[in-house]
């Protein structure tokens, strides 16, 4: 079975391990750059900062063609009445495939984090405060990418066909993707910090500006930097419920017809 | 044809108007939400040198940044069409060998090709031009706050710029599944290229034509719809510099401004005049306009020349 995984999903793969090392090298040479930190980091920013929309492209590629594209050459029929039951074909492909986009996911973290760690001096260059970074360093990433990949294959084993399959996959994953960015202020009850502006704006995630004692001093509602790794398992338990419901999703629906 | 054309595509172009539809609501309606946020008290907002200060509406601007996020994506949104309305146009038709009952009509193959690339083109098209409308109806909502040329990622969603990115992307899906015939590596490529072409463009953008370089000592007003390329403070000996740079003789703090004037360093800026929108608006969709037509000829190519 790992063997027709891989013969049957190998482009995906290559052109995924393609583009990590490509992201590697790019930030690589960024981040050994002897320009001034801030222009450099403003230079690559607003690429990096449209990445957590990644898990789409996994999702379209590895997740949805993965079951839609047997429906509907009608290649299902073939496969699942090998000597391999149904269920032992499904759990093999998304088991390995599973893995190795959770792989990726987290290795795509951990460059982004290191990169992240070669601009001390710059602000902005914060995982926690910014919405982006946030969702590209720790586990995070590997939680996103292994629910765009459930996601993909989900749609297509219920839709059973390649395009709609995959104009949902990007629907959904927008919308769940506007609902944690919108919602994650809410992980845990937030501090009432002092705006005292000789120290500037403190270290974390500022939600809103906000008043203390009575109305007369103003202050900041945040979230502190150390709660980063329980806000980042708040997030990937949050994915992985979503995408543990997928999987059971697809199960059924593979399991009722043929 | 043109009934073939709508059974053929009527789900893509049914689902392209319901989300314009939604989007314009969305709009309209966040609109509206910003008229009410809006709250009359004017902070004024400075940039250092050169630019100046503007004056901006404190409710308006809060309601425009908690809104950005969500619209700041949009000039890529019409990468939907390469991947739904193109890639698929004749890759699909290959991958499921129903090129051969199409091609064996009455109709030949190059006015079969005509009579879905130019329908389509033209509800691309349209669709690009209605939704360049609605964006740019939004961002009048917002004066001084947002811009469509100072701020360059909003300047290819409205005017001709953004009929071009729509047809582009439509042309482009229709070309690669032509070449590719196999529809998921087609809306790969699309994707790529697409995204390839929006970075390459969005780079390129300023330099549509020769920034405007001048030195003075005040803030010059014509600079706050102006698209800048650089701002600082240029030495005797010609030399830029930013504004948070202190050289050995003037040491940040009071009188440093004095001090600078008294060493002979000027505040420069570069930039494009704000009235050279609409020559840039052409420029980008000629670009694109020309791409468009070389991606039409490799389609029409590749779709009459095989077998």
């Amino acid at each position: 079975m790992y063997w027709l995984t891989y013969r049957q999903h190998r482009v995906q793969f290559v052109v995924t391990v393609a583009f990590l090392v490509v992201l590697g090298a790019v930030l690589l040479a960024s981040a050994s750059a002897t320009a001034g930190a801030d222009e450099e980091f403003m230079s690559l920013y607003p690429y990096l900062s449209s990445m957590p929309v990644l898990p789409i492209a996994v999702g379209v590629f590895w997740g949805a063609p993965l079951l839609a594209a047997e429906y509907e050459r009608g290649t299902s029929r073939l496969a699942w009445t090998q000597s391999i039951s149904r269920g032992r074909w499904l759990a093999s492909k998304l088991g390995a495939l599973g893995l190795l986009v959770t792989l990726a996911g987290l290795g795509f973290g951990l460059m982004i984090q290191a990169w992240l760690n070669a601009f001390p001096a710059v602000r902005t260059a914060d995982r926690f405060g910014d919405m982006s970074f946030f969702a590209m360093t720790g586990v995070a990433p590997g939680a996103w990418w292994l629910f765009g990949f459930m996601l993909g294959t989900a749609a297509g084993a219920v839709i059973r066909k390649t395009l709609p399959a995959i104009a949902v996959t990007i629907a959904v994953f927008v919308l769940v993707l506007i609902g944690i960015f919108t919602n994650r202020g809410g992980y845990a009850e937030p501090v009432v910090v002092p705006a005292d502006t000789a120290a500037g704006v403190p270290a974390g995630m500022i939600l809103r500006p906000a008043t203390l004692d009575g109305g007369t001093r103003a202050a900041y509602e945040m979230q502190p930097s150390d709660r980063y790794w329980r806000f980042q398992w708040t997030e990937a338990g949050i994915l992985l419920t979503g995408t543990l419901l997928l999987t059971a999703g697809t199960v059924v629906a593979v399991r009722r017809r043929l | 044809m043109l009934w073939l054309t709508w059974r053929q595509h009527r789900v893509q172009l049914l689902l392209t108007a319901g989300l314009l539809l939604a989007l314009a609501t969305g709009l309209y309606l966040n609109a509206l939400g910003a008229l009410d946020a809006a709250n009359g008290q004017f902070s004024t907002l400075c940039r250092l040198g050169a630019i100046g200060c503007r004056q901006v509406d404190e409710g308006l601007q809060a309601w425009y940044d908690a809104s950005y996020p969500y619209l700041a994506s949009l000039p890529v949104l019409s990468v939907l069409l390469g991947v739904f309305w193109g890639a698929p146009l004749l890759s699909r038709e290959f991958e499921r060998g129903t090129y051969r009952l199409a091609w064996t009509q009455s109709v030949s193959r190059s006015s079969w090709l005509l009579g879905k690339l130019g329908p389509l083109a033209l509800a691309a098209a349209v669709s690009g031009l209605a939704f360049g409308l609605m964006i740019d109806a939004w961002l009048r909502v917002f004066p001084g706050i947002s811009g469509t040329f100072k701020e360059t990622q909003f300047f290819s969603v409205v005017g001709v710029a953004s009929v071009a990115w729509w047809l582009f992307a439509f042309v482009l899906g229709a070309a690669v599944g032509v070449m590719l015939k196999k529809v998921i590596p087609a809306i790969a490529v699309t994707a790529l290229v697409f995204f390839t072409m929006y970075a390459a463009l969005f780079m390129l953008r300023p330099h549509y034509a020769e920034p405007v370089y001048q030195e003075l000592d005040g803030s010059n007003p014509a600079l706050i719809n102006a698209l800048v390329l650089d701002s600082g403070r240029v030495a005797p000996d010609g030399h830029r510099y930013s504004l948070n740079y202190y050289p050995e003789e003037c040491r940040q703090g009071k009188g440093t401004d004095t001090c600078f004037a008294a060493h002979g360093y000027r505040n420069f800026v570069e930039y494009q005049p704000a009235d050279r929108f609409w020559r840039f608006q052409w420029t980008e969709a000629g670009i694109l306009f020309a791409v468009t037509a070389v991606l039409g000829g490799v389609t029409m190519a590749g779709t009459v020349r095989r077998r």
